[in-house]
């Protein structure tokens, strides 16, 4: 063969590998529904992270990896980045899930931190979006691609307020209701701690200090020692993140505190039992936005185990329902492209999960209904376990 | 009046703390000052040594002790393994000590993670109690990291001071080329030093982790108060570095008491700018 014909069929053959690569990529690509994941996998945040993670992984795997919509089959690809709960790694994160992976869908983060930071930088691209941040700043009328997954202390606060104060007018007759807040230094932890205190100064309880520390610190026993000195009937975790809430009872019991211990700022009780040890997180009580004691729940948690080998966090089945919900809405919508439909079809959706209803809510406090109410709880830890004390909202 | 009562409350607080600190820079000062590496993998060789503890003591069934021992001498023998293989060779490159810790600690990080997992965990209490003493609150389990850090601060004193080995690495640290031509063998010292500094991180490691969490990530924030007591002591000096870390403990002790733990985070690093401004080779200086 002459080098003039040997390079003619290379020229031939690239050209046709290339054509056969671009048409092979061209049809899977009309195929794939994206949906984006920005979450801590790393950090302080991970327990709520992967929560994140893998609630959304569980309703797509419910979901056998695809959804129909306009008559087409979609295969649904999840595309998780990790944003180590703060701010420049979510920039990062999201970034890269907009301009190179090209996702219309994002779930996630939790992180106030995060959200606030890249709030522009999703609502400026026409991508629909479900975090899960408790800043309030966060929903407005101006972020209507925006639907908060989760209940901030804004939605459950009255309620879980209500019953603390009826819970300790019961267990300490007679003792004024004085609480000693920890939260982190962030704008997660002072949303959480402004609106907690709230809800319970408008139950007749006192808040005494309100103490904030960097995330990353492990040593709670300089703010311990003044706090406990003032006496509080209460130390309150507030928005901590589950590892940290765990030191801080540790902490609290080993220097002698014998009041009452909260966790208020969110679910963790499998990661509070993991740090701070049966006995001293005995008699611990906490916001659960799941029914944990439900058959339900528990064969989750089972599933959860044996997929991912590691206890599930309460916070995951709030994910799941987001992707189911955003799954069922992309179905009503009949299209995964026009993001105004599908907005319009999460708005209208009527969904039941085995988990409870969903309802959206918000106009009052947000000025639009983007913010998520479902089915509120008290949890409490005795002898080792997870027990769910009283149901404070049910959500239809 | 309620002040006064919490000042010996204070104190142990800020005792336990500046102990931790002390073992962390000593350990980085001995690297830095006899063989004047600067191993920014140090904190990763503190986290080892509290994951050696919680896989010892957590899931292996271990006794506590027997674990912590397991672990400063795995961590102690990790140190004397990677000095002669990663640090020696980039010894004579310029910045390559520093790109090469960096390298280690990303890469102990990262081992770390893929074994144990991104989550906080936690080891149970191995002393419970509490010891009281007018308002004098101090739990047991801490009393007993004070009396530990103690007792391997005081064997580390005798160790360097009085025995031949100790003896060599001074003379190292002052001169290697002289303490060579006295017949020491300076890279057996090398190999030695840097594994004692890395086992020091390690014990540090070890003796929190029932008290603190363990994650992957937590050596960053050792390192952190490594180098600030370092800066304050003086980069080199042993003295130095127990000073540095009396001085970074109680200070955080009571600022944090008082005006809270953003406040105290804050004044560390004001008072570390403020030292290299007027005294940039520290309170006391390498000799």
């Amino acid at each position: 063969m002459k080098k003039r014909d040997f390079g003619r069929c290379f020229l031939i053959g690239a050209l046709l590998l290339t054509s056969i690569i671009c048409v092979g990529r061209t049809a899977t690509a009309a195929e794939v529904l994206k949906i984006g994941i920005c979450t801590a996998q790393t950090g302080p945040g991970a327990a709520w992270g992967l929560a994140v993670q893998h609630g959304v992984e569980m309703a797509v795997e419910d979901a056998r990896h695809e959804v129909v919509v306009g008559g087409k089959t979609y295969k649904i690809e999840t595309i998780a980045y990790d944003d180590k709960y703060t701010g420049k790694d979510g920039v990062a994160a999201v970034n890269r899930l907009i301009s190179m992976d090209k996702v219309s869908y994002i779930i996630g983060s939790n992180s106030s931190a995060v959200a606030m930071a890249t709030k522009d930088i999703v609502t400026s691209n026409k991508v629909l979006w479900f975090p899960g941040s408790f800043a309030r700043k966060l929903l407005s009328p101006e972020t209507k691609n925006l639907f908060r997954v989760i209940c901030t202390p804004i939605e459950y606060g009255p309620y879980f307020a209500a019953y603390i104060s009826k819970y300790l007018e019961k267990a300490y007759p007679g003792k004024e209701k004085t609480f000693a807040f920890f939260s982190p230094n962030d704008e997660s932890g002072w949303d959480s701690e402004k609106y907690l205190s709230e809800a319970l100064e408008a139950q007749g309880c006192k808040i005494m200090f309100k103490e904030r520390y960097e995330r990353g610190v492990k040593d709670f026993v300089p703010l311990l020692t003044k706090v406990l000195a003032a006496n509080p009937l209460v130390v309150d975790c507030d928005g901590s993140s589950p590892g940290d809430a765990g030191l801080i009872i540790k902490q609290a019991r080993q220097l002698g505190f014998k009041g009452q211990i909260n966790y208020s700022g969110g679910p963790g009780f499998e990661d509070i039992l993991r740090i701070a040890g049966p006995e001293y997180s005995e008699g611990m009580l906490g916001y659960s936005p799941q029914n944990v004691d439900a058959p339900q729940y528990l064969n989750m948690e089972k599933r959860h185990q044996e997929k991912y080998r590691s206890p599930m966090n309460s916070l995951l089945l709030n994910y799941y329902i987001a992707a189911t919900a955003l799954l069922e809405a992309l179905k009503a919508a009949g299209t995964v492209e026009d993001i105004e439909k599908v907005r319009g079809a999460v708005e209208n959706l009527k969904l039941k999960t085995q988990f409870g209803g969903l309802k959206w809510v918000g106009q009052k406090d947000y000025g639009i209904n983007h913010q998520i109410l479902l089915s509120q709880y008290v949890g409490t830890i005795q002898n080792g376990k997870v027990k769910i004390v009283a149901s404070t909202y049910t959500a239809e | 009046m309620q002040i006064i009562f919490m000042v010996p409350q204070i104190l142990i607080n800020g005792l336990f703390l500046s102990l931790l600190y002390i073992l962390m820079a000593l350990g980085f000062n001995m690297i830095f000052g006899i063989m004047g590496v600067v191993n920014f993998a140090h904190g990763e060789f503190y986290m080892l040594g509290a994951f050696i503890v919680y896989q010892m003591v957590k899931l292996m069934n271990f006794n506590y002790l027997v674990g912590l021992s397991i672990a400063v001498v795995m961590v102690g023998a990790l140190g004397m393994l990677l000095e002669p293989v990663i640090f020696k060779r980039v010894r004579k490159i310029e910045a390559g000590d520093f790109v090469v810790s960096l390298a280690l600690a990303f890469i102990l990080q990262s081992i770390a993670l893929m074994i144990w997992g991104p989550e906080d965990l936690g080891i149970p209490s191995v002393y419970t109690g509490i010891m009281r003493m007018g308002s004098l609150v101090i739990p047991v389990e801490r009393l007993m990291t004070i009396a530990y850090s103690t007792a391997l601060l005081i064997g580390f004193y005798l160790f360097v001071k009085f025995t031949r080995t100790g003896q060599s690495m001074r003379a190292v640290a002052q001169d290697a080329e002289v303490a060579s031509l006295q017949g020491i063998r300076v890279e057996k010292v090398y190999v030695l030093s840097f594994g004692i500094g890395c086992a020091l991180a390690g014990v540090a490691g070890a003796l929190i982790s029932p008290i603190f969490s363990i994650f992957p990530y937590m050596g960053g924030f050792a390192l952190l108060k490594a180098f600030i007591v370092v800066v304050i002591g003086g980069l080199g000096s042993i003295p130095g570095a127990v000073l540095g870390g009396i001085l970074l403990g109680m200070g955080e002790s009571f600022i944090s008491t008082f005006l809270g733990g953003a406040v105290s985070d804050i004044m560390s690093f004001i008072g570390v700018l403020i030292l290299l401004i007027f005294k940039p080779e520290g309170l006391l200086r390498a000799k």
